[in-house]
């Protein structure tokens, strides 16, 4: 979690702002990438007319689409800082290209709408840290934060390299990255997983424990620590504190920060199936934001003639198999020639989506023009069992009764 | 890439710039001056005349002579403003249909943005003459403190002299534009703008080009014309009064003359140590006897009887620099009026610092009207890029006719803020809305700005419907207001009603009936203000207390008194520090409770604080 390092109080501190002031639960930029770490840019979007340097597009394209993502101090590029006079030069600097005067009477074409969406948010940004006191707590906070991710980073790449090497010389090297070593000792590899999985598991439950430990620490502070019988009530309200900011950010579909929030108040509250049902309908809603984002991504691809369109549409699908996408991948693949890549896909569409005949009827023409005659002919039944006079299905059976005769 | 002019729109005298070769240069009148007097008249033939002609011919025409109507733009017929104002002005002010200020000359009824226009017409022709070609879009300054209705009447006078409005800044941001222009300057500057009818201060960081306001305060009826008012009404009237018995306030020519010449006086005396009023044959006696005034100012009569006047915009610098917590590096004086040596010197005793003497007080704020007109013509990276403030309070009344604030002052504009209120009533169907700007927790305070009306809400329990309101403002200072029903996602049917001008009694009086009719804050949002409220009080209670026992420490009476105060006191600091329980309304309840008993005994404390000084 993003506050394991932070202190108790800059935690009670930042919980008086919406969504904790923003402190996103990963820094969005990898060490030793650029500004826009791994991005994807709409090849679409940087060809659209527009006045638009490439540069301030990228920086357009980039912010509008990660701005819940991004802390304020990537945001205004920044490290954590509380110096004033750089946050100033930062936001002034990002003002002489963004701001609405800046760029009047210019042709922003597609980008005017997220320069604008942009622009207020950087001010939104500027504004809090602005404040003396805020700008302190965030910055030991998102600090802690990055620490905690690099050290995450740091640990999972040592048990990367560790994997490795147990390859080659044995299942030690593995037991000991894993921090078990003793306890595993010269085991299997289903041995050395399992003590991995049992480590994750103790360090679960010392975050919990702790993030426990501060809240209380913090309400303790505020002068009303109560009885140890107040211990749960404290639990489940603070369970429910992250549960309406996850609401919150929920409504502004602010996915990410709304799933951060829903797992805590699971975390806090493991019983209440609203927390959970939330948590899942959040992860159910990334999945389906992603999965547009990466069919509109294939898309441009495609538009442009990229070889990883079919890739990214597979992914797409991948993320949400939502069955008019299904279908038009079909399309897409028919016209390349691959028709039998889109098969597995609308098998699986099928099933996920039982009642819905052009799925069914896509897949019969496809096993029917593999000339998978046997399979064409079980699809047409299903459909004529959801509904018996539909007409493609009966078409394609007459046919293919036809066409086993004929043989 | 069409011009862009700068007009500088002032109480007393107006001014148009235009960027030449990368220069802001001013444009001189048809008589060459480079500063045109705000001064617009009707002749008895019916032709108007402005500037230089209608100041000219104040003395022979004074009733239907309008100078100085910059004070009453915006204005409400009905509030203590126009009263001043009418107790001054030779001309006649009128209510207007919507309870706005209007001006009557001739028979003829002028709303006072008409009468600006006229003023901005001559400033347009003026930079035409200049250019050689039309001009259709213009920078129009206006005090920073002005509020949502004088913008939009300054905007309304623009469009009505023909010209687009592309932007209207702030004077004291203009003249901080001017002065940073060209300079690779990194520092934090204030600027004192003490004009003819208003005083502005702001407090501005400058770096790369970009003007950032940090604070903006002001008062929007401080200026010259209160000074040669000090003058003529505090002094020569009530002196020549004496001596002979007559009121000059009877003759209004008499009036004029002596107002043209209190404020020569008062200009000779920013370089002479005493100046003579000399105006024979002011009036004529009852009996036929022609009287003469002949007097002597000297500079410290002058400042004696306007100190105050000075002590009160040093005040409002005082609070604007202790709320923004700013080091000022630079203090620019912007202003005829600053040019008297008193405010020179007391602004260098209060900042500590000299003022900059590389700015001219009357050229510079059209100066930096023309530079953003020039930035915001386009074409380019622009050279400078303002980023200016709110600098009121922007909010609405709430159920209990408190003001609740959405967007706070300072706040860099063009900015937006929605919130969700919920409905105070049972069933209740409709809400009204009412717009304010100002700083007073007391709604009845502040300055409304207009109202509107939602209905077709779903009748429900209170609390249960929920609106969500959308404030903007935009970068020229000027509101707009939306409301959202949450529920149905649908954009609300608002009537907005024409700004009604209402006096504060009226707005009292309107507060109490449609009481039913508000909206109030969600009971969470509620009950963290009124907590909010209580440790704040606490605090107060906290710095009076000691005192107060100093005072009632041999008095048995008191003694009783104390000690409830105490347990009140108790009580609240439990409630405030109390998390917060289940029941929200009970929360509440017990809130209000302790926030009364404390603001009670905190006001009774105050009273006794104020006895025992005696």
């Amino acid at each position: 979690m993003w506050f394991d390092r932070a202190s108790a109080e800059d935690l009670s501190f930042l919980a008086q702002y919406e969504l904790w002031g923003g402190v996103p639960a990963e820094p969005l930029r990898l060490p030793g990438l650029g500004r826009y770490g791994r991005f994807q840019f709409d090849a679409r979007a940087l060809l659209s007319p527009s006045d638009l340097t490439v540069a301030d597009r990228k920086e357009v394209i980039f912010l509008s689409s990660y701005f819940h993502r991004l802390d304020h101090f990537e945001l205004l590029e920044l490290a954590p800082t509380v110096d004033l006079k750089e946050i100033k030069r930062a936001y002034f600097g990002l003002s002489r290209r963004l701001h609405p005067d800046a760029l009047r009477g210019r042709d922003l074409g597609v980008f005017a709408d997220a320069a604008a969406q942009v622009f207020e948010y950087a001010s939104y940004a500027y504004g809090l840290l602005c404040d003396a006191g805020f700008c302190a707590v965030y910055a030991r906070v998102v600090a802690a934060r990055d620490e905690a991710f690099r050290a995450r980073l740091e640990a999972e790449r040592a048990r990367a390299r560790a994997a490795g090497a147990a390859g080659a010389a044995g299942a030690a090297g593995a037991a000991s990255a894993a921090g078990a070593a003793g306890a595993a000792g010269a085991a299997e590899d289903p041995a050395a997983v399992a003590a991995r999985k049992e480590a994750l598991r103790a360090r679960l439950a010392q975050n919990q424990a702790r993030h426990q430990s501060a809240m209380a620490g913090a309400a303790g502070e505020a002068g009303a620590a109560g009885a140890a019988g107040a211990e749960p009530q404290d639990a489940a309200s603070q369970a429910r504190r992250f549960y309406q900011a996850g609401v919150i950010a929920e409504q502004r579909k602010q996915w990410a920060s709304a799933r951060g929030h829903f797992k805590v108040a699971t975390q806090l509250a493991p019983r209440a199936p609203e927390y959970a049902a939330a948590l899942e309908r959040v992860r159910g809603a990334m999945a389906q934001q992603e999965a547009a984002e990466v069919w509109a991504r294939a898309e441009a691809e495609e538009a442009v003639k990229g070889k990883r369109a079919a890739e990214l549409f597979e992914q797409s699908l991948t993320l949400e198999l939502d069955p008019k996408r299904a279908l038009s991948f079909a399309a897409k693949c028919a016209a390349w020639g691959e028709a039998a890549r889109a098969a597995p896909w609308l098998e699986r569409a099928a099933a996920a989506h039982p009642f819905n005949l052009d799925i069914r009827w896509a897949l019969a023409q496809q096993l029917e023009a593999r000339a998978l005659f046997e399979e064409a002919r079980r699809v047409c039944a299903e459909m004529l069992r959801l509904d018996p006079s539909e007409p493609r299905a009966l078409r394609l059976q007459k046919k293919l009764a036809g066409a086993s005769q004929e043989r | 890439m069409e011009r862009i002019i700068g007009i500088d729109l002032g109480t007393t005298n107006s001014g148009v710039a235009i960027v030449e070769g990368g220069t802001p240069v001013m444009i001189p009148n048809k008589g060459g001056y480079k500063t045109t007097p705000s001064v617009v008249a009707i002749t008895d033939a019916g032709k108007r005349l402005v500037g230089h002609l209608a100041k000219r011919q104040a003395l022979t025409n004074p009733i239907h002579t309008v100078s100085a109507a910059k004070r009453l733009i915006g204005r409400d017929f009905a509030s203590k403003i126009t009263e001043a104002t009418r107790a001054v002005s030779p001309f006649a002010v009128v209510p207007g249909p919507v309870g706005d200020a209007r001006v009557e000359l001739h028979g003829r009824v002028y709303s006072i943005p008409e009468l600006s226009s006229m003023i901005l017409v001559e400033m347009k022709s003026v930079a035409e003459a200049y250019l050689g070609e039309s001009v259709r879009k213009a920078v129009i300054t206006v005090p920073a403190y002005f509020n949502d209705a004088q913008r939009q009447a300054t905007k309304e006078a623009g469009e009505l002299a023909g010209l687009e409005v592309v932007r209207m800044i702030n004077e004291p941001t203009a003249a901080a534009l001017a002065y940073g222009y060209g300079k690779d300057i990194n520092r934090t500057i204030a600027i004192y703008d003490l004009g003819g009818g208003t005083f502005d201060f702001s407090i501005l960081d400058v770096s790369q080009g970009v003007f950032e306001v940090l604070a903006t305060s002001g008062d929007t009826f401080l200026g010259g014309e209160d000074f040669d008012n000090r003058l003529l009404f505090q002094w020569l009237v009530l002196e020549f009064a004496q001596e002979h018995r007559v009121d000059l306030r009877q003759d209004r020519m008499a009036m004029q003359r002596l107002k043209d010449a209190a404020e020569k006086a008062k200009c000779e005396l920013s370089s002479a140590r005493s100046a003579e009023i000399n105006l024979p044959f002011i009036i004529s006696r009852a009996d036929g006897e022609t009287l003469h005034l002949q007097k002597i100012l000297t500079r410290a009569k002058l400042e004696e009887l306007t100190s105050d006047l000075v002590d009160r915009s040093l005040e409002i610098c005082d609070r604007a620099i202790r709320e923004s917590g700013a080091q000022v590096d630079e203090v620019i004086l912007v202003g005829g009026m600053t040019r008297m040596p008193l405010i020179q010197e007391r602004v260098r005793d209060f900042f500590k610092k000299a003022p900059r003497r590389d700015v001219h007080p009357d050229e510079v704020v059209a100066l930096g009207a023309a530079l953003q007109g020039m930035a915001l013509a386009g074409g380019g990276a622009p050279a400078v890029l303002l980023l200016d403030v709110t600098p009121m309070s922007l909010g609405i009344m709430i159920a209990n006719g408190e003001f609740s604030p959405l967007i706070p002052k300072n706040t860099t504009v063009p900015t937006s803020k929605t919130h969700i209120f919920t409905t105070v009533r049972d069933l209740q169907t409709s809400v009204r809305i009412l717009v304010l700007q100002g700083e007073s927790e007391d709604a009845t305070q502040n300055d409304l700005l207009g109202e509107f009306v939602l209905d077709g809400l779903r009748p429900a329990l209170r609390g249960e419907v929920e609106l969500e309101v959308t404030f903007q403002i935009s970068a020229d200072g000027i509101v707009s207001v939306s409301a959202r029903n949450v529920e149905t996602g649908e954009e609300q049917a608002i009537t907005v009603t024409a700004r009604s001008g209402l006096s504060q009694e009226e707005l009292r009086r309107m507060a109490e009936e449609n009481r039913e009719h508000l909206v109030d804050m969600r009971a969470q949002e509620r009950a963290a203000h009124l907590r909010q409220r209580v440790e704040r009080t606490l605090r107060s209670m906290d710095a009076v207390m000691p005192r107060v026992r100093t005072l009632l420490s041999n008095n048995e009476f008191a003694a009783d008194a104390l000690a409830k105060a105490e347990e009140v006191i108790e009580r609240a600091r439990a409630t405030a520090a109390a998390r917060p329980s289940a029941d929200l309304s009970a929360d509440l309840e017990l809130l209000e409770r302790d926030h009364k008993a404390l603001t009670r005994t905190l006001h009774m404390f105050h009273t006794v604080i104020e006895k025992m000084k005696r």
